[in-house]
This record gives C-alpha cells, sequence and structure tokens, in this order.
C-alpha cells in the first residue's frame, strides 16, 4: 500500500514477532485487501484491519466475514471500531472462552 | 491510541475536509502555530485552487496511516494524478508540517520482487491467489483465528 512496501520489508516485518501458529504472506497484489473490500462493502482496499473469526467461521467460496473486527482506516468509522488493542485482547478473551465452554 | 495521535487523526481529517470542499471555517485550529506563521490559511486556500484548476477534481483522499508517532500518510486521487500526502504532527497533535509528493502510478509497485529476494526465504510465502491463505485458514478451523491485512512498513 505504500511506496516503501516490498518483500525485504515483508520477511524483516515478520521478524519481529515469530510463532509457530503465525502464517505470514506477502501480497503482492493487494488480492486480500481487495477481497475482504468487497466482502465488508469498504468501497476501498482494506488494509490496517484486524479481523477475528471464531471456530465456526469456514471459508467456502470466499472468506466469511468475521465475528469482528477493527481498523486504522479513515473513512470507516461506520462500519467497524478503530483499532484500541485492549478493546481487540477483550473480544479475543471472549472468542476464546466460548471455545473453552 | 494516544490522545496526541487521536488528535492528530482528527486534525488530517479536517484538512481533508478542507481539500474536498474548501471549507476553512476554523481550519486554522489543526494547524500548529509555527506552521500558520510560515503558510497562513490564505496561502493553503490559494494552493488549492491552484490544484483544482491544474489538475482537477478530488476524487479520495483515504488511508492515512502513521508512519511513526509524529508522522501520517494520506493516499490522494486528483483528476488522473495519484498523490501521496505527507504530515507532521507536533506535541498537540496539530499539523506542523505538510508536504504533496507526486508520484508515477509505477512507483507504487514493490522494488523487490520475489525473484530477486530468492526462493530460500521460507519465513514470508508470497501469496499469488488466495487458495494458500484459504488452506491456513481452513486448517485451523475449530479455533480462534486472527487474520491482520498490514503494510510492512
Amino acid at each position: 500500500m505504500l511506496r516503501s512496501d516490498n518483500k525485504v520489508a515483508a520477511v524483516q516485518g515478520s521478524l519481529e514477532f515469530a510463532d509457530i501458529r503465525l502464517t505470514y504472506f506477502w501480497d503482492e497484489r493487494q488480492l486480500t485487501g481487495l477481497e475482504w473490500g468487497k466482502i465488508l462493502k469498504l468501497n476501498k482496499t482494506a488494509w490496517d484491519v484486524y479481523f477475528l473469526y471464531g471456530p465456526k467461521a469456514s471459508w467456502k467460496k470466499s472468506p466469511p466475514k468475521p465475528n469482528f473486527w477493527m481498523h486504522q482506516l479513515s473513512g470507516c468509522e461506520d462500519k467497524a471500531p478503530f483499532l484500541d488493542l485492549q478493546g481487540l485482547e477483550v473480544e479475543v478473551k471472549k472468542l476464546l472462552s466460548s471455545v473453552k465452554n | 491510541m494516544s490522545s496526541t495521535k487521536a488528535s492528530a487523526r482528527i486534525a488530517a481529517e479536517r484538512f481533508f475536509k478542507f481539500l474536498e470542499t474548501g471549507d476553512t471555517l476554523n481550519l486554522q485550529a489543526v494547524f500548529s502555530d509555527s506552521f500558520l506563521r510560515a503558510f497562513p490559511i490564505q496561502n493553503l486556500v490559494g494552493e488549492r485552487e491552484n490544484a483544482l484548476q491544474n489538475w482537477g477534481d478530488f476524487k479520495s483522499i483515504e488511508n492515512l496511516k502513521f508512519i511513526s508517532a509524529n508522522a501520517a500518510l494520506a493516499q490522494i486521487s486528483i483528476g488522473e494524478k495519484e498523490l501521496e500526502l505527507y504530515f507532521e504532527f507536533d506535541e498537540n497533535g496539530k499539523i506542523n508540517d505538510l508536504e504533496l509528493l507526486e508520484q508515477a502510478g509505477e512507483d507504487l509497485k514493490p522494488k523487490v520482487t520475489w525473484g530477486e529476494l530468492g526462493d530460500d526465504t521460507l519465513i514470508v510465502f508470497q501469496l499469488s491467489n488466495l487458495d494458500k491463505l484459504k488452506n491456513v485458514f481452513q486448517k485451523d478451523k475449530e479455533k480462534v483465528r486472527l487474520v491482520s491485512l498490514l503494510s510492512p512498513t
């Protein structure tokens, strides 16, 4: 999305937070942003977005709508909350507790 | 988000409104004193009018992205031009510097290709279609999943 984006930067970024449960992709053609932009009816490419999916979410023809999401996009204030790490953590814990129960 | 960053976002969005509509009501409140001394509101109005005359109407202003604690970039489409608007904010979240950066469409493309980097990097997978991501997503069915779409820079 930015002039400075490239695969080297993507690799460097991935090194900042590594975990065996994580998978990183370099999406040179912005396929994901375009797809989720359509699904969420954003009228723009989705980026700087954080989607939470529950255990029942299944990707059939297209990615499902997230159970919950946050973003840092201007002009999308009516679509979902602006990113707030504490708020996101609360929602993650809610979903995790629903799995445990 | 810090209160300074929240103020900075509000300042930038008020400036976007000015770009789109020409509305200058209380516009000075979003700029630092030093910026206004160097560049009064009337100069901004003149610059906006020049841009509209030379390039055409504003089509979109979007994707305000903080690149550091006090700087952000937004993408502007005006006429046939794609531009980047660079903001710097002071400690109160007021706009302290503005730069409109012209760029050719080609510049938006990554400068380093997968091939140039080599195939031995296994940390990050190239996404040539959505099937790979779908497979990872479905592999973790029955679990809680977080998907983030982020710019690496």
